[in-house]
């Protein structure tokens, strides 16, 4: 089992300072001030494992790097070396103040880890010796920037050392410019260098960060031998879980800007909750943030995260290994036995929105994740939607008796049209997403959907039509919404007779071509609806 | 003309892509293909007419069409196709969507599309066959709802079918039941 396995924190603590009422450059460089912002911080957010304040540029500086200081911002290149250093880091200054820091973590924690935060040598080479330099490096002088790599490794294994002996028992290392290297490159401008760092700590646990779409790079992220792999926000966690081994834990991925930042406490607790439900069966997962959440991230946001997600986590440990395995079977779309284990899980005591929310739905969003990857097609899909309901079924008349949420989407085939099927299924697959819908059924008259619309206070309202004559009814039931349908209520249309462009030239909110479209676009309406 | 027997394909490779098959899903397709080939009632109609008695016949709406003229342009006269595979095959996978079977639903479904396309294109080539015996040509199939030529011209279709497919109907709309039926009109030049 992985250091990482069943936690939930934060990458870095980078909002301790303004918490603490401090300036960025105050507690860059005085050891008691950053020491009580941080332990402040952690007293506040109940995370483990913890890190110092940590800023990207330390090793650059110590390296040469010219740096600017300011009180509401983070340290920032100013300009590259002029002559690379290589001093010891017991003797930089800025990195005794992080040693000293996790001391004082330490002390005031002692129950709880904490983890030890290093650059990745081809981000620091970038700050040494400009970013463009170092990519146009490794096309004309890859032996010029191998040399300059070789040091920056040395620079980050000495720093790391300085840390782990401070008292860490992880080595973190964020490498976010490895992102910006072809796939093919990865590993001789990257991956060598970080598995050369983790390589140095074989007994340390590990964990590595790459900012960025890093799919592609994920073997050669496996291949440097480290124990974690720490996610960005943009990736979905459920198409990259089989390219992570079970010994190396997955981490991720709360958006740390849009969620921790901008959203309220009430999304934030949702948010954790559903990534820790999603994700949480796998024994290899750890909840986090993306990145790190900026200095001007809210603290209560952290907190609320790291308590919900340790409550959701909690929640489904005791069925893990059966809510995986029952996730799985759906997943293959693998209808023998899903009801039995369901009945199993419920006999132990699960709750059945847990079971739905960790085992049953999390198969299909994991389907829609692939297919929105173009990993499968529509009727992979569908037997995973069939092995879905055969659980659901077991589930449903429990659910009842706790109220059933009214619908989110209104669904039906206008008037002159009697084509269902597209319809159906779209209806049948959004409720395997969680969707709650009302179907409405065929021939469906403008007034009736404005109707139910303002009778079930439904956001969102899908129009179908097949028949190319059933267009004039699609943009005239489009323009009675626009003069009195409720006000938010999205409408969008589908079905043969329609596409794109009709959808925009008649005001429809959004078009989808098939029923895994219809999911992703009611959920960005949605999500669009709430902000 | 000679008498047309339709013969249902196999899952081929084009019956597979056309139903978005995989390795993972083809096992579990081929019972749910088999079943949609025992619900097939397979039935098909076709007349051929000159070109005036033609636009006679769907009057005012064929002259109104301006594709459906380009498309039969020089014509000396026109076949008139229908072909059928039933309503079981739709039933049936309706019947499934309502039980939440929703792979054997849409496979039947699109097997339904593919092989009532596949026999009004058997029934396209037997007529082309025997146009060319004729040292005559045909063109390309045109269908009510294509462009401009409206799905109202169903109505004549069916009236000039008589009774031959039984269970050729019209829903409101215009549109022809059972759903996967297909009519069409193809010209003939010399």
């Amino acid at each position: 089992m992985g250091c990482l396995d069943g936690k939930v924190f934060p990458l870095n603590a980078l909002p301790a300072a303004k918490a603490a009422g401090l300036g960025i450059d105050q507690i860059s460089h005085n050891a008691d001030l950053k020491a009580a912002a941080v332990v402040d911080f952690y007293r506040q957010v109940p995370a483990d494992p913890m890190f110092v304040f940590s800023d990207i540029v330390i090793q650059a500086e110590a390296m040469g790097a010219e740096i600017a200081f300011a009180p509401a911002a983070m340290p920032t290149v100013a300009a590259p070396a002029r002559t690379v250093l290589l001093p010891r880091a017991a003797d930089v200054p800025r990195m005794r103040v992080n040693a000293e820091a996790f001391k004082a973590l330490g002390r005031a924690f002692p129950g709880r880890g904490r983890v030890a935060m290093v650059y990745g040598p081809f981000t620091v080479a970038g700050q040494v010796a400009g970013e463009q330099n170092i990519l146009r490096g490794t096309v004309k002088d890859p032996e010029g920037l191998h040399g300059l790599l070789d040091k920056c490794t040395l620079m980050a294994l000495d720093y790391a050392d300085l840390l782990l002996s401070a008292g860490a028992e992880l080595l973190w290392v964020s490498d976010p410019l490895a992102a910006l290297l072809p796939p093919v490159d990865f590993t001789e401008f990257a991956g060598q260098y970080l598995a050369r760092i983790f390589g140095g700590h074989p007994q340390t646990p590990s964990a590595l960060h790459i900012c960025g779409d890093t799919t592609q790079i994920v073997p050669g992220m496996v291949a440097t031998g480290v124990s974690a792999i720490s996610f960005d926000q943009c990736l979905d966690l459920m198409t990259l879980e089989d390219l992570v081994p079970p010994e190396v834990t997955i981490v991720g991925n709360l958006d740390p800007v849009d969620l921790m930042e901008l959203a309220g406490p009430e999304e934030v607790a949702k948010q954790s909750r559903d990534l820790a439900l999603a994700m949480g069966a796998l024994p290899n997962f750890a909840l986090a943030t993306g990145c790190a959440p900026p200095p001007s991230a809210s603290p209560l946001n952290i907190k609320v995260m790291v308590e919900e997600g340790k409550k959701a986590l909690a929640e489904i440990k005791p069925y893990a290994a059966k809510l995986a395995r029952l996730g799985a079977m759906v997943f293959r779309g693998q209808r023998d036995g899903v009801a039995a284990l369901v009945r199993e899980l419920l006999a132990e005591g699960a709750e059945p929105m847990t079971i739905i929310t960790a085992g049953l739905m999390r198969a299909v969003q994991k389907g829609s994740a692939n297919y929105e990857a173009k990993r499968c097609h529509l009727p992979a899909i569908l037997l995973m939607v069939d092995a879905f309901y055969d659980g659901y079924r077991v589930l449903e008349s429990r659910l009842a008796q706790g109220g059933q949420a009214g619908p989110q989407v209104i669904l039906g085939t206008v008037k002159g049209d009697i084509h269902e099927i597209g319809k159906n299924l779209v209806g049948i697959i959004l409720e395997a997403h969680g969707l709650p819908t009302l179907d409405l059924g065929v021939n469906v008259a403008a007034e009736d959907f404005l109707a139910a619309c303002q009778k079930h206070a439904a956001p969102v309202v899908g129009l179908s039509a097949f028949i190319t004559s059933a267009r004039k009814e699609l943009s005239r039931t489009v323009e009675l919404f626009a003069g009195q349908g409720p006000a938010g209520v999205k409408l969008m249309v589908g079905g043969a007779a329609v596409n794109q462009q009709l959808a925009d030239s008649m005001g429809a909110a959004g078009y989808a071509r098939d029923a895994m479209a219809a999911v992703k676009l009611v959920k960005g309406l949605l999500s669009r609806g709430r902000a | 003309m000679s008498a047309f027997a339709w013969g249902p394909p196999a899952l081929d490779r084009r019956a597979q892509k056309y139903l978005q098959l995989e390795p993972a899903t083809l096992g579990p397709a081929r019972p749910v293909w088999q079943e949609a080939l025992e619900l097939l009632r397979p039935a098909a109609w076709w007349t051929a007419m000159g070109f005036r008695e033609f636009l006679q016949a769907f009057a005012p709406l064929a002259e109104d069409s301006q594709a459906l003229a380009r498309n039969l342009a020089g014509a000396q006269g026109v076949l008139l196709l229908a072909a059928t595979i039933g309503p079981e095959l739709g039933e049936r996978a309706r019947q499934c969507l309502a039980q939440r079977e929703t792979f054997r639903g849409y496979i039947l479904d699109r097997a339904g599309s593919y092989l009532a396309e596949h026999q009004v294109a058997g029934l396209d080539a037997h007529l082309e066959a025997d146009l060319a015996r004729r040292g005559l040509r045909g063109g390309r199939r045109y269908s009510p709802g294509y462009q401009d030529f409206p799905l109202a011209a169903q109505e004549v279709f069916l009236r000039l079918i008589n009774g031959a497919l039984p269970r050729l109907h019209l829903a409101p709309g215009g549109l022809l039941l059972p759903e996967k039926s297909i009519t069409a009109v193809k010209g003939v030049w010399a």
